[in-house]
């Protein structure tokens, strides 16, 4: 009976919880989607709003520049975000219609020399 | 000297390696013992010189050192140079070993002493832990300290450690960490040392349960102070994230906490020992598991898993623990089990069962989901991750019934006989967490979850009451001395039972934190020029001046706020944005208005070059303090419950509290030609009065 509760809360919360991780162009094949991530290279030149609340960039893969996706983000922008082409950003929320994502969780990743803590 | 280091490091697995062999001969000519304890020595005197040696080179700032020069610069103050040691990956794992070759040394004569027949065993297992960890240092990626920097001609300054890593909290943390994770090696060689050899159980228990404590107390220090670094120079806000990192060094100490629950059962009642040795297996293994997950690269994505070199190193080191444990559990684990039974719900044991089966649990759940996005991935050929929703839907109910149980379980009887005083105080605390239900509703909370945490919340600490209020009011009275006196006679002679109940209280205390801050926080953001208002919750932020300054390696912006409550102004607040240009880094230095009923936690996003306007973000996470003061309660309560007796000190027998026959099983096995008794015990758990 223990091990039955324990499956059940576990696949609800997987249920709950699970979030697909697509690439720029994995993203555009599949059309809008609600609860993804994309991760995507920064569009030199796209960002808006850095130092604000509301962010607004262009994201497309490296080896497939031509697909792009414009992400909206509304909170706190991350210390790591730059305003630098080669900058990896991971976002969170809704793949809506007409191309553009609405993120609640931004991450980005800069080439860095420095490591992650231990 | 970065030579010197160097040679002691390779030659570190030779003698280990050779003092392995050794002691597996000492299993049938005992005298080679002596060489095999050796060997612990000299890998220890080798660390330690090693460990002098980088040291050293940090100090004096020696940037022909690879790692001194990556991790560190003139400007860096001294206590940060040395922090410096455990920063990166190379150092840490120096650090690994040599706390591993001086836990050695410790364990090793203890185990002699108390149970000498098992000590080849365990100078078996320890050594080649402390192999494997040396081979890791020689021949990982980037894991070797004492490499020169390319062309070997010392650059003129370092790279610096990360401005994050310049916290008091970044100290602290990850030597705790590895303190709690080397500690766990101790219990998991002695019990497979004291099964292989045939000791007696209560020969070696005793030391199993000092090193479970030394690891669960540092994995906690570890674990709490890495929330308190993430909470005040992170700024998101949070303090637990759910991330791979801290789930790593999370699981090891819930199984902790469930062995050491399952020592105090199959010492008092001879009960869970099956248990208590695979949770010895299990929390070993999660600190290598965690250790591995904490490797630099492999963490920040579970994705870059299959990149890493250590892979093939810990996969073959965690199967060989697998399989070496599982043959000494088929073998010989009926030599410590015990045919007893449960024979009834309603009793400590059952409570204690309950408690080990919920922690495991959780356990698992947090594994499933560090390892779901791996299985996944591979299965169904799409990349899914699991976030924070995940854990809490599972973790929050399974957190309530262990509160409930903290509270139930001091009332239990043992064995579930004596039942007349179980109705009475299940009535009295049950009837505080009814009025504090009922109050809160009145008050306007209607949300279940939080309801229940604080309603079971004051249920357990009215039951740690009324067990301290009982232990007390009898301490005095057999004692005939002040109230004063009689509690702290009460505590210091019952150290284990007392300090246990304390660290019992700490983590409900911690867990209303979480319920105050997690379930009632408010987040706002926000435009604002000089004069203008924001308001967060009851708190209002005024937007006052922001100054800009510059020093030697950082630019910086520096908002001031006044925070007023109810129209009353009670502080200042001081965000900073930082910008470092030698490695083109930003930090947002928030900063908070503390008080106990929670804090106003502000983020200076951005500003206007002009220095009129601001950006920023406030937070309001109530009771959140009451995490960290939780916290400190912990780590007093298992200070107490850890503090060795010293027997010479207590006087003849009659010191000694009944039902402690077990106990002093340690002397089943006295240490060869050597009639001294153990000098130092540990206090033992008392029975109810």
């Amino acid at each position: 009976m223990i091990a039955v509760a324990l499956g059940v809360l576990i696949w609800v919360a997987v249920g709950r919880g699970s979030v697909y991780y697509y690439t720029v162009s994995e993203l555009l094949a599949k059309g809008p989607t609600p609860r993804v991530r994309v991760s995507g290279e920064l569009v030199e030149g796209s960002v808006q709003g850095l130092g604000t609340t509301s962010l607004r960039f262009v994201i497309h893969d490296r080896d497939l520049p031509e697909q792009t996706i414009a992400v909206a983000y509304n909170g706190a922008i991350p210390d790591s975000f730059k305003d630098q082409p080669d900058t990896e950003v991971v976002a969170a929320g809704d793949f809506v219609a007409g191309q553009s994502f609405v993120a609640t969780v931004l991450e980005a990743k800069c080439p860095s020399k420095y490591e992650a803590a231990p | 000297m970065n030579g010197l280091g160097y040679v002691c490091l390779v030659l570190i697995t030779p003698i280990s390696l050779a003092g392995l062999a050794l002691a597996l001969a000492a299993t049938r000519r005992p005298g080679l013992i002596r060489g095999s304890a050796g060997a612990v020595y000299g890998v220890a005197a080798l660390a330690v010189i090693a460990s002098i040696v980088l040291m050293v080179a940090l100090v004096t700032r020696d940037f022909s050192n690879h790692y001194v020069y990556s991790y560190t610069s003139r400007s860096l103050s001294v206590a940060y140079t040395v922090s410096a040691f455990w920063a990166g990956n190379a150092g840490s794992l120096l650090l690994w070993l040599l706390l591993m070759a001086v836990f050695s040394v410790v364990a090793l004569r203890q185990i002699r002493r108390e149970d000498a027949p098992s000590g080849p065993y365990v100078a078996a297992i320890l050594l080649a832990i402390t192999a494997f960890f040396s081979l890791l240092t020689l021949f990982g990626n980037d894991s070797n300290p004492f490499v020169r920097v390319s062309g070997g001609v010392a650059p003129a300054d370092g790279l610096g450690l990360n401005p994050m890593l310049q916290n008091p909290g970044m100290v602290i943390h990850p030597g705790a960490l590895y303190l709690g994770y080397v500690a766990f090696a101790v219990p998991f060689a002695v019990v497979m040392g004291g099964l292989w050899a045939r000791s007696p159980s209560a020969a070696w228990l005793p030391a199993v349960r000092r090193w479970a404590l030394v690891g669960w107390f540092f994995l906690a220090i570890g674990n709490l102070v890495g929330a308190w670094w993430a909470y005040v120079t992170l700024g998101w806000g949070g303090y637990w994230a759910w991330d791979p990192v801290e789930n790593a060094s999370l699981m090891p100490w819930l199984t902790g906490t469930a062995l050491v629950h399952a020592v105090v059962m199959m010492r008092k009642r001879q009960m869970q020992s099956a248990w208590m040795v695979i949770l010895v297996v299990v929390t070993f293994l999660l600190t290598i598991f965690g250790t591995f997950l904490t490797r630099s690269g492999i963490a920040t994505s579970v994705h870059a898993f299959a990149d890493n070199t250590f892979i093939p190193w810990f996969t073959v080191f965690m199967l060989l623990t697998v399989i070496v444990s599982a043959v000494v559990i088929v073998f010989r684990l009926s030599s410590v089990r015990s045919d007893k039974k449960l024979d009834n719900p309603l009793s400590r044991e059952s409570a204690f069962v309950y408690t080990n089966l919920i922690l495991v649990v959780i356990t698992f759940v947090v594994l499933w989901g560090v390892l779901f996005p791996v299985f996944a991935g591979a299965l169904r050929g799409a990349k899914v991750e699991l976030d924070p929703n995940f854990f809490t839907v599972v973790t929050v109910p399974l957190a309530l019934i262990l509160m409930l149980l903290t509270g139930l379980c001091p009332m239990l009887p043992w064995r579930g006989t004596d039942r007349s005083r179980l109705v009475k105080d299940a009535a009295w605390t049950g009837g505080t967490a009814v009025v504090t239900l009922v109050v809160l509703v009145a008050l306007g909370l209607h949300r279940v979850y939080p309801l229940l945490s604080f309603a079971l919340a004051v249920f357990a600490v009215a039951s740690i009451a009324l067990q301290y209020g009982r232990g007390w009011r009898n301490r005095r009275r057999a004692s005939r001395t002040g109230w004063l006196r009689a509690f702290g006679g009460m505590m210091w002679t019952n150290r284990s039972r007392y300090g246990g109940f304390l660290i019992h209280l700490g983590v409900i205390v911690v867990l209303v934190g979480i319920t105050g801050s997690y379930a009632f926080k408010q987040v706002v953001d926000g435009n604002m020029t000089k004069g203008g208002k924001l308001d967060v919750g009851r708190f209002e932020l005024t937007f006052d001046d922001l100054t800009f300054g510059q020093a030697a390696d950082k630019d910086t912006a520096r908002a001031a706020f006044t925070v007023s409550h109810d129209g009353r102004v009670v502080g200042q607040v001081y965000p900073v944005k930082e910008y470092y240009p030698a490695s083109d880094q930003v930090w947002t230095r928030v900063d908070r208005y503390s008080t106990l009923a929670g804090d106003v936690y502000v983020s200076l996003l951005g500003y206007t070059n002009d220095g009129a306007g601001v950006t920023v973000q406030a937070e309001l996470n109530p009771l959140v303090n009451w995490l960290w003061i939780g916290g400190g309660v912990m780590v007093v309560g298992g200070l107490i419950a850890m503090w060795p007796v010293r027997r010479s000190r207590v006087k003849g027998r009659k010191v000694a509290p009944a039902g402690r026959s077990q106990a002093k099983g340690r002397k089943v096995a006295p240490p060869a030609g050597s009639e001294r008794p153990s000098k130092r015990v540990f206090a033992e758990t008392g029975d109810d009065e």
